[in-house]
């Protein structure tokens, strides 16, 4: 379970200071899909790095089930996230002049996983995620959809416990975006926290429930 | 995991790579090539120039005919004793660069050894002695303090003289030191017959010169490559014969015309020590002579500026090269953002990130190091008796002037650009 109290963060530059956050308080449980609502530049984002481990909070507590996020190191925080957490990100991240099965097995590697359980592990995500036969193929030469499939994949593959997603389907057709979210709902089912960062609606009603944010405040939950 | 990254983050931008580690062994080569030499040129100048500061005073006897005093054996003993008392006085330096040819038989150079070469063609270079030829050759004798002040820094690969190697024994042996043209010519070891004044001695090869051993005198530099440098003895032996008396007798009317560095007296003082000396032995006076030092101070200041020119060319360069390695390292962390964020989303860390691209460029820094050390080991080893300084200069100093801007510029750049 995901416990945010009081969560502020704000952006300090060398002239101004910006509030971004101003105090999230919500819980989200194991197996939830969650939507996060709202305008460019409300704090989505930025609420979803901070539940990432990518961002260090200014104040307020951040619980992983009995784990204190905020309270830890920057290293420790860093392993937390290497464990605990998948990301997808909009433009999917992938390393565009290496294969699918490559940046698949990215995060694997760098947990030094033998490359014979690697392999195992890859194969039956592909088939779980319907991308095996993309494998051999250079991610620069694949769709957007299938794109984001292999960055799920990545994500997935070292079987994190919150899998956050940033606008997961904005950059893609209806068709393929139905596809996503029925993928997104079947993997709740393996009792995970699923977050998403979204402008769209139809995005937002396949999921449990919807967070509203606006100038940094939920203002809806 | 960092350097396995590092290594396929480099086989997968192989032009990249390529070019860096070209342009990191050229520029190191270059920096080498001009340190080197900027090194190798103010060793040199300071070895040359620093015992030639002052001004010499160099003395003349003005005894015509020179054959009957010498022939007279009281007149040479005295001779000697007056030489020793100005050779051992401390309140100067007494200097003896005798260029007195010598006549060597069965001598195995060419003519460019001979006297008087280089002032358009030998003459008179060869006499007969005891049914053999001899060839008279460019020589220069020195005495300790001289030799000392100007020379023994510029000895190559060999022991150079020691003060015994100044006196005379009933061996006639006496140890020389080759120019660098002589190299080929004769082995260290060989002896070479030698005829002087009518006696033979014998000269044996201690070593040789460094290329462009030269010496001060008379207000030029001496380019030592075609010289034989023996020591000017002191002869404490009893003449056994004639000839060896008349040998004696021209020996030390050389060494008696030598050059004076005032240290504890001014002019005037010293003519009065000169004077007092010649009244106490009874002998003939000496005329003091200075030689204008324009052409000596001119190459001076001529290899002062240059010098000056190539430190400043080597800084920057090194400048240049410091420079254009850290600003191209930026635009690399610049363009390789997108693939940062896919490590970065995959697991790794900021600080993993940070280590990854460092190692990076300490690999393909390594690389142009390699490159460079090899060119440098075939192409241009520089000859100066501080290689290791100039190497560690040339090719370490680079990269730690570099890999903090890069490590604090990426550190930078991960969590503005990367990570946000």
């Amino acid at each position: 379970m995901i416990r945010l109290n009081n969560i502020c963060k704000t952006y300090e530059s060398k002239k101004v200071a910006k509030e971004v956050l101003k105090g999230v308080n919500c819980t989200i449980r194991r197996g939830e899909l969650v939507a996060i609502m709202g305008k460019s530049g409300a704090g989505k984002s930025t609420l979803l790095n901070i539940i990432g481990g990518l961002l260090e909070a200014t104040s307020g507590q951040y619980f992983l089930d009995d784990l204190d996020v905020t309270a830890m190191t920057r290293g420790t925080r860093d392993r937390f996230r290497e464990q605990q957490i998948g990301l997808i990100v909009q433009d999917y991240a992938l390393i565009g002049s290496l294969t699918a099965y490559d940046n698949i097995a990215m995060p694997l590697e760098f947990r030094n996983v033998p490359i014979n359980l690697a392999r195992k592990l890859i194969k039956e995500i592909a088939l779980e995620l319907e991308i095996a036969h993309l494998l051999s193929q250079k991610v620069h030469s694949l769709s957007g959809g299938e794109c984001q499939r292999v960055a799920i994949a990545r994500a997935l593959i070292k079987q994190p416990t919150v899998l956050l997603a940033d606008e997961p389907t904005g950059a893609l057709d209806e068709q393929t975006e139905q596809k996503i979210l029925e993928l997104l709902q079947r993997l709740k089912q393996d009792n995970r926290i699923i977050v998403l960062a979204t402008h769209s609606r139809d995005v937002a009603n396949c999921c449990d429930r919807v967070l509203r944010i606006s100038e940094g405040v939920l203002v809806s939950n | 995991m960092i350097y396995d990254q590092a290594r396929r983050w480099i086989f997968r931008h192989k032009l990249i790579s390529l070019s860096t580690v070209v342009y990191i062994a050229t520029s190191l080569f270059c920096m080498h090539i001009l340190f080197g030499n900027v090194m190798s040129i103010k060793t040199r100048t300071d070895e040359v120039f620093s015992a030639s500061a002052g001004e010499e005073l160099y003395l003349y006897d003005n005894v015509e005919p020179l054959g009957p005093v010498i022939r007279n054996p009281e007149q040479v003993q005295a001779v000697k004793r007056y030489y020793a008392d100005l050779a051992t006085d401390d309140r100067f330096k007494f200097y003896e660069r005798i260029g007195q040819p010598i006549s060597v038989g069965g001598f195995k150079g060419t003519d460019i050894f001979c006297y008087g070469y280089e002032h358009g063609g030998a003459v008179n270079i060869y006499e007969m002695h005891n049914m053999q030829q001899y060839t008279t050759v460019k020589q220069l004798a020195l005495n300790f303090v001289a030799y000392q002040d100007f020379l023994a820094n510029q000895v190559a690969d060999a022991i150079g003289f020691t003060e015994e190697d100044f006196y005379l024994d009933e061996s006639y042996i006496l140890p020389v030191l080759l120019g660098a043209e002589y190299e080929g010519v004769y082995e260290v070891g060989d002896v070479i017959d030698c005829l002087y004044y009518g006696i033979t001695t014998k000269y044996k090869v201690r070593g040789f010169l460094r290329q462009g051993a030269c010496i001060p005198r008379k207000g030029q530099m001496v380019y030592l490559d075609r010289y034989m440098v023996t020591v000017s003895p002191t002869v404490t032996l009893e003449p056994q014969s004639e000839d060896e008396a008349y040998w004696q007798g021209a020996l030390y009317f050389h060494k008696l015309n030598g050059s004076v560095l005032l240290q504890d007296l001014t002019l005037p003082g010293f003519i009065n020590v000169l004077e007092a000396y010649r009244l106490k032995h009874g002998m003939f006076e000496l005329h003091i002579m200075t030689y204008p030092e324009t052409a000596i101070t001119s190459l001076r200041l001529l290899t002062y500026a240059s010098t000056d020119i190539l430190v400043l060319l080597a800084v920057l360069l090194f400048v240049f090269v410091a420079l254009v390695l850290v600003l191209g390292t930026i635009l690399n962390l610049s363009q390789d953002r997108k693939n940062m964020r896919a490590m970065l989303v995959s697991g790794l860390t900021t600080n993993d990130l940070r280590k990854i691209k460092i190692a990076e460029f300490k690999l393909l820094y390594s690389g142009g190091v390699i490159l460079a050390a090899i060119a440098i080991f075939f192409l241009a080893l520089p000859a100066t008796p501080s290689l290791a300084l100039v190497l560690a200069m040339t090719l370490l100093t680079p990269y730690m002037v570099t890999v903090i801007p890069i490590n604090i510029h990426a550190t930078r750049f991960i969590n503005n650009r990367v990570l946000r």
